[in-house]
């Protein structure tokens, strides 16, 4: 994974910050002289471009602090998300890598009986699936930075991909969650990329089963919808959780790389969990595909809803 | 000879805490299993657990959090998580872990780690076994004993909280509130109760936004639940 392209920005930074910093050398050495000047000799007899040179050594000063400081706060941020990015990643690979170990040597144990040894199988296999969407979520996003997303748009029907992949997605949000399903039946063709639409599902899957409390309680609701003055036909499908939430005004934060929403005030250790990459990529993948996805929560505690809207294929 | 040690295993993710259940129990110890902060204090008010087995990365806060809970009462604490870092390791030991064993890990060290702990148990004595009542009320310090510790009250809170708990499992109207606590002759329309709740629950309930025990009942009043 290439996490310097990711958090680093283009050098042309330096070079002006250089030239700045020899500007401010030169102001320096021109306010010295100027000084040394005015104590000798006449004010009036002073040439002016040896004043605007003094005055301009100190702007650059100043400006050289100023960016100075800022150079210095964004690297500080940026070494923060490092950090805080590669302690998400280290706890999203390594949890599933415990489990799969653990089950791996108890499963060497002769006295598992066949309920415990059927127990150990559907983890290691949920693990390892949970495992594979990790990584191919970081090399997607790795991918990315690199190319811009393109999809492979196949015509296909949504009712049946759905049915298909419905068990998976159980599977997805664990042990005691409930998925249910609700709303209109979605009859018609649609053009999407199978691939990256179930990147995204399983994505929104995955955060509902993240920032759930207790077990996971999701909902895909999928209605048929009518846009514009000639009322096209389009589909949406919404996936609606009942997990942590965010407030309405971070809406925005959630769809760019790395994001992190801020933690409650009075909830000062509370875990989020997640890469801060899903989202990002969700929509990145969306625009390819050319779908309309929105992510909206009545509040904090109150659930989440993210749809994805597009046209029927006529 | 010592009983089976019963261990307390807080974990957030299904999977793991199935399979490190299974494993436990297959080294002979009995497991409660609590998926967040919340149920683990929970837990901790019905009994005294030998043995802690606690993740960081919780849904509503960090397993260390636990180690210093009141109701702890000499359980040994083992921490599992991903944060494994030198600097992660000397936290949690140094607030209060007997141990600290970084993901991923294999069973024979979580079984040699666990027999490790289980030499080091302490003697129980009866006192010790005892769970203290919650909602115990120290007038001197003007604190309660929640699930989630001892809580220290301002006054008004205080009495508020007292009142409740000497009437608990009975629906107090906040008309009858407002006269015996605040000492109003006149009853005004304020939200002065629901506010004071709300602060009150955010400290004494294990999860606020579900309260438990400080319970609004709907046209009736408030009743304290416990």
């Amino acid at each position: 994974m290439k996490l310097e392209k990711v958090v680093t920005r283009p050098k042309i930074g330096l070079w002006v910050f250089l030239f700045i910093v020899g500007l401010a050398v030169a102001g320096v050495m021109a306010t010295s002289y100027n000084i040394e000047v005015v104590k000798h000799v006449n004010f009036e007899s002073v040439p002016w471009l040896k004043i605007i040179l003094g005055s301009l050594g100190f702007i650059s000063i100043i400006s050289a602090l100023i960016l100075f400081f800022y150079r210095l706060l964004r690297e500080m941020k940026v070494s923060q998300i490092q950090a805080d990015f590669l302690d998400r990643i280290s706890h999203e690979l390594r949890t599933p890598l415990a489990t799969l170990t653990l089950v791996s040597d108890l499963l060497k144990n002769e006295t598992n009986s066949p309920a415990e040894i059927a127990q150990l199988w559907k983890s290691h296999g949920l693990e390892l699936t949970r495992l594979k969407s990790d990584v191919e979520l970081l090399l997607q996003a790795a991918r990315l930075r690199e190319t811009k997303l393109r999809a492979e748009l196949k015509v296909l029907d949504l009712e049946n991909w759905l049915s298909e992949k419905w068990e998976s997605f159980q599977d997805l949000l664990g042990t005691g969650a409930i998925l249910s399903r609700q709303g209109s039946k979605l009859d018609g063709s649609v053009q999407i990329d199978p691939v990256l639409f179930e990147l995204i599902i399983r994505n929104f899957l995955d955060n509902a089963r993240k920032f759930s409390l207790g077990k996971p309680v999701v909902q895909i609701r999928t209605e048929k919808t009518e846009t514009g003055w000639f009322k096209k036909k389009g589909w949406r499908l919404s996936i609606v959780d009942q997990g942590l939430g965010f407030k309405p005004q971070n809406q925005n934060y959630l769809f760019r790389r790395f994001s992190r929403l801020p933690q409650r005030a009075n909830d000062k250790s509370v875990a989020i969990p997640g890469t801060g990459l899903g989202l990002y990529l969700s929509a990145s993948a969306s625009r390819a595909m050319g779908i309309t996805l929105r992510g909206v929560s009545l509040g904090e505690g109150k659930g989440a809803e993210f749809s994805l809207e597009g046209d029927f294929k006529s | 000879m010592k009983p089976a040690a019963s261990i307390l295993l807080v974990e957030d993710e299904v999977n793991l805490a199935e399979t490190l259940q299974l494993s436990v129990q297959k080294l002979g110890y009995q497991v409660i299993w609590a998926k967040n902060l919340a149920e683990a204090r929970s837990e901790l008010t019905k009994k005294r657990f030998d043995l802690m087995i606690l993740d960081r990365n919780l849904p509503d806060g960090d397993g260390i959090e636990l180690l210093t809970h009141p109701l702890r009462k000499k359980s040994l604490a083992l921490i599992l998580s991903s944060k494994s870092a030198l600097q992660e390791r000397v936290k949690g030991l140094q607030a209060g872990a007997d141990d600290y064993l970084p993901k991923p890990f294999s069973y024979q060290e979580l079984a040699a780690r666990l027999q490790a702990l289980e030499r080091r148990r302490p003697e129980i004595s009866v006192e010790d076994e005892k769970v203290p009542d919650l909602w115990v009320m120290n007038p001197d310090t003007q604190q309660v004993l929640s699930p989630n510790g001892w809580i220290s009250l301002t006054p008004l809170e205080y009495k508020f909280l007292s009142y409740l708990i000497e009437r608990r499992g009975t629906i107090v109207s906040k008309d009858r509130l407002l006269k015996d606590v605040w000492g109003f002759s006149f009853l005004p329309k304020t939200r002065t109760i629901d506010y004071l709740m709300t602060q009150i629950r955010k400290r004494i309930e294990p999860n606020p936004e579900a309260p438990q025990f400080l319970l609004t009942i709907r046209g009736a009043g408030v009743k304290f639940n416990a």
